[in-house]
């Protein structure tokens, strides 16, 4: 995951706007509760705090991607939620049982 | 011949078999776990007789039986076994068992008529724990009619079922928050659906506010049967980072559910599915696959992603993307610069050379001038990691960074670095000066400015900064440090001039700038002065109180002995150690004969006593402590640990114990050139006429290694100490100092062969064939004459070799001992 999606703000944020950001999500995500997070949205705010670390990032950031990473972004790219019709819920609960079944 | 082995069917047609036959086989059937068997023997057993042992075995074994079938997920034959098992031996018992294993079987109609017949004893027993929420859930999925008629049977139930039928209708029908607040009451708190209504209220919640409906989704117990349908939900990205938390993934028959919660279509799902596609993607497909989704996962994203992996990957990858994402020519050579580094960092320079070349500097966008410096910047870290920070590489370059970007402080002080790493003073201590007219406020220029003034011993300068940076960082350490040990060098002055009363001011200035009473020092020179204005109590309290709270007494006691010194007082007065050579009782507490310095102790030396490294009190202090440092070596040191311990009894010039360690870090790493150096140092105690021809070689060889190895500062240190030739009085270069110029040559030919080509060729290149004709003995001996003005061809050589580098390929009979003067035969070099 990016530092931004990390961070759930855009990569042309502010300086200001990645601040506010990044103290929403130690606010969600304080250290003593969560600490894995806490370190993550720290290590993102390290990178991209202000406009020159934000350059840097982009001219020399390298990474090889983890599939679930990936998958994790998706997962953030949501539409209007809908509600599930009846026979929606029902096939999805009847599959989740099935599946508690055979565990 | 192989024995065929008879199906307990044959053999319940062969009647011969007695009663203590069966009885036998049964036991032998049991051991084996074939409880198949032993159902049929029993059986047999209880025709002839009705016994109770043997109706109780044949529960037993059909018991068992079942539980073997439902192991390989066969719960309809499971579910059979229990039956015969409670028609043949009226044994009813285990109704948990048969539960869940009607339940496995899909037989809701059968389970809940078990249930509702025994609901108290199942509820008690059953391994599941939730099973009124699971007939609840089940209902709801199924819709089946008998299950209902069943389930409405148990008190209260129609209400509950009716309630939940109700809530789910007006949730799937959009109905308003308020007016699902109704449907939501009427969920009674033991109703078997509770946590269905805990799920509906996170799924109208999930509309307006994620988080909250997490919040609402923790309620719900892991053990739910509606806990599967949570997983769903979609989760901040973070959630996603810890382990526990899996991604959302629908089963077969939850797609719609799920895309209606995420507020997806087809296609985004199927780039889920594809992405976690179970056949896991290599490199190449994924790469293409997110290439291909980027109108999904978003255009931005998918850039940067693959901009930042390409680096990882083959340089096609690159023309892959470009197929989709057109780069220009910088983007283009900045990837490929990245990928160079990723490769190999010593061709990098060259590309981000061509990347910078790319770049239109006559833009008017304020970031070009930025992005230039950045570049630049990375190819000095790449000239650091290729030990080529110099000024001759660095120093132009800095300064361009600096006329690119005036307001980005980072070129000034690696410019500032530089000009110390060079040793070139006063181009250092005006960049200084320079770079704090820029940045007058700024801490980290501030406290580069402070060690300049301290290099320069302008104290009061050094001091009037730190006060700059205390102004506009009040908890800075290092400020404070600098403050304390200006004051704490003021009263030292005073107290050698036995003015106490100064002594006092300036340990009291000093003392405002202490966090807490940590400062060591400090207190020591509070103790010597109440011992000196004969207030020993005092004295005695300050110094047990630094010693009880002392990370390391071997440090506490050490600076003791230098602090000391710097005050000319004599140690003795305070510890035990001297005890015997004074009639005054020491200040400090007994040392224990028991005493053994901790790992860490003996570890935290060198760092904490760097300062001191040249502190005759302080070789005095290791020395009276050998003994107990000799016995710390039983520790198990680690690599790093060693070499600092080594490098300090280097410094310190403690030879035994240098020997001592040193072979102790050999032991451990043979192979580490390091090692060699030191045990041989400390063995000679630092004296090349000690070595014996056993010595030599070892230190050729070890140079060998640390040059093939890049260990550069074993190199230098191996060079340094065979540099020296109290043998060759008589100012002719001795084969290791020529040795050293070999080196030198050679890096100049790796750094610049041009440069040293053309210096031994008076100024031109020389042809192809010259230098085959040279040969590369003949050449390094041309480079050699051009460089000493001397011949070493014949007569002008004492040692009759071409090459001047020693080999000592032979003991000495008495084992090596003997010194070697003079070298006996030369080695070629490779």
């Amino acid at each position: 995951m990016t530092p931004f999606d990390i961070l759930d703000t855009s990569p042309n944020a502010t300086d200001a706007q990645i601040k506010q950001a990044y103290l929403k999500k130690v606010r969600d995500y304080p250290p003593d509760h969560a600490p894995l997070q806490f370190q993550r949205i720290r290590e993102a705010y390290e990178q991209v705090q202000t406009e020159k670390k934000r350059l840097e990032y982009r001219l020399f950031y390298t990474d090889e991607p983890d599939v679930r990473d990936i998958v994790g972004h998706l997962l953030q790219q949501r539409g209007t939620v809908q509600r599930p019709d009846k026979a929606a819920f029902r096939q999805a609960l009847k599959a989740s049982l099935q599946a508690r079944q055979n565990t | 011949m192989s024995k065929k082995k008879q199906s307990p069917r044959n053999r319940q047609k062969t009647p011969s078999l007695s009663i203590f036959e069966l009885e036998q086989q049964v036991t032998i059937a049991l051991a084996q776990d074939h409880y198949k068997e032993a159902i049929a023997y029993y059986k047999q057993l209880l025709k002839q007789e009705n016994k109770t042992a043997w109706q109780t075995g044949l529960a037993q074994a059909y018991l068992e039986r079942g539980r073997e079938l439902a192991a390989k997920a066969m719960y309809k034959e499971a579910v059979i076994m229990w039956e015969n098992r409670a028609a043949a031996c009226k044994d009813e018992s285990h109704l948990g068992l048969y539960m869940e294993w009607l339940l496995k079987a899909e037989q809701y109609v059968r389970a809940a008529r078990l249930y509702q017949k025994h609901q108290i004893v199942l509820e008690k027993n059953s391994t599941e724990k939730q099973l009124p929420a699971l007939f609840g859930a089940l209902l709801l999925s199924t819709d089946n009619a008998e299950l209902y008629q069943e389930l409405k049977k148990i008190p209260h139930w129609e209400t509950h079922i009716q309630a939940a039928q109700n809530l789910l209708e007006a949730y799937c029908q959009g109905s308003s928050d308020e007016a699902l607040e109704v449907y939501l009451k009427a969920i009674a708190f033991r109703s078997p659906f509770r946590e269905l209504r805990t799920l509906i209220k996170a799924l109208s919640t999930l509309e307006t506010d994620p988080l909250v409906a997490q919040q609402l989704l923790q309620k719900i117990p892991p053990d739910s049967p509606y806990q599967g349908l949570t997983q769903l939900f979609p989760r901040p990205a973070l959630d996603y980072l810890d382990p526990a938390n899996s991604l959302s993934k629908p089963l077969p028959g939850q797609e719609r559910f799920f895309t209606q919660l995420y507020g997806w279509n087809t296609k985004q799902l199927l780039a889920f599915q594809q992405l976690l596609n179970p056949n896991k993607l290599d490199g190449k497909a994924l790469f293409e696959l997110i290439l291909k989704k980027a109108p999904i996962l978003g255009t931005e994203y998918v850039q940067r992603l693959c901009q930042q992996w390409i680096p990882h990957l083959a340089p096609s990858y690159l023309k892959q993307y470009e197929q989709y994402f057109p780069l220009d020519d910088f983007e283009s050579a900045r990837i490929y610069a990245l990928a160079v580094e990723k490769e190999d960092k010593l061709f990098a320079g060259d590309a981000w050379d061509e990347a910078l070349e790319l770049l239109p500097m006559e833009s008017p966008l304020p970031q070009t001038h930025l992005i230039a410096t950045f570049i630049q910047r990375r190819c000095i870290q790449l000239l650091k990691a290729n030990d080529e920070f110099e000024l001759s590489t660095a120093e132009k370059p800095l300064q361009q960074c600096i006329q690119w970007s005036p307001e980005d402080k980072t070129s000034y002080l690696e410019l500032i670095a530089l000009y110390k790493q060079a040793n070139n003073k006063s181009a250092y201590y005006q960049q200084v000066n320079d770079t704090l007219k820029q940045f007058p406020q700024d801490v980290d220029i501030l406290l580069v400015a402070v060690e300049a003034a301290q290099q320069r011993k302008a104290f009061k300068k050094a001091a009037t900064y730190a006060h700059n940076i205390l102004r506009l960082d009040p908890i800075n350490i290092k400020a404070r440090e600098i403050l304390i040990e200006s004051h704490l060098g003021h009263a030292r002055k005073q107290f050698k001039q036995e003015k106490y009363h100064l002594v006092s001011k300036e340990l009291e200035a000093a003392t405002q700038y202490e966090r807490g009473k940590s400062h060591i020092a400090l207190r020591i020179q509070q103790a010597f002065l109440a011992y000196q204005l004969e207030d020993q109590e005092t004295a005695h309290e300050i110094l047990s109180d630094a010693i009880e709270n002392t990370e390391s007494l071997l440090v506490t006691y050490a600076l003791i002995f230098i602090e000391a010194e710097q005050v000319n007082i004599d140690p003795s007065l305070f510890a035990q150690v001297y005890k015997r050579k004074s009639k005054i009782p020491p200040l400090l507490p007994p040392w224990s004969k028991d005493y053994l310095p901790t790992i860490d102790e003996l570890t935290h030396l060198p760092t904490l006593l760097s300062h001191h490294k040249n502190s005759t009190a302080l070789k005095t202090f290791l020395i009276e402590w050998q003994s107990l440092l000799k016995k710390a070596l039983q520790h198990p040191l680690e690599r790093e640990h060693c070499l600092s311990l080594c490098e300090f009894f280097k410094d310190t010039h403690l030879y035994e114990l240098l020997h001592l360690y040193a072979k102790n870090g050999f032991k451990k790493y043979p192979y580490e050139p390091v090692f060699t150096f030191y045990v041989i140092y400390g063995k000679t105690k630092a004296k090349y006429s000690a070595m014996t021809s056993s010595d030599h070689e070892r230190l050729d060889k070890a140079l060998t290694i640390a040059k093939d190895t890049d260990d550069h500062r074993t190199v230098m240190m191996i060079i340094d100490f065979v540099k020296p030739r109290p043998r060759f009085s008589d100012n002719r270069d001795s084969p290791f100092e020529m040795s050293g110029q070999v080196l030198d040559i050679e890096e100049l030919l790796k750094n610049d062969p041009d440069k040293v080509l053309r210096m031994a060729f008076d100024g031109r290149m020389p042809s192809e064939e010259e230098l085959d004709e040279l040969g590369p003995d003949g050449l390094m001996m041309r480079i050699l004459q051009k460089m000493t003005g001397r011949n070493f061809d014949g007569a002008d050589n004492d040692h009759g070799s071409k090459l001047p580098f020693p080999d000592f390929e032979e003991e000495d009979d008495d084992g090596g001992k003997e010194p070697v003067n003079k070298p006996k035969k030369r080695k070629r070099r490779k």
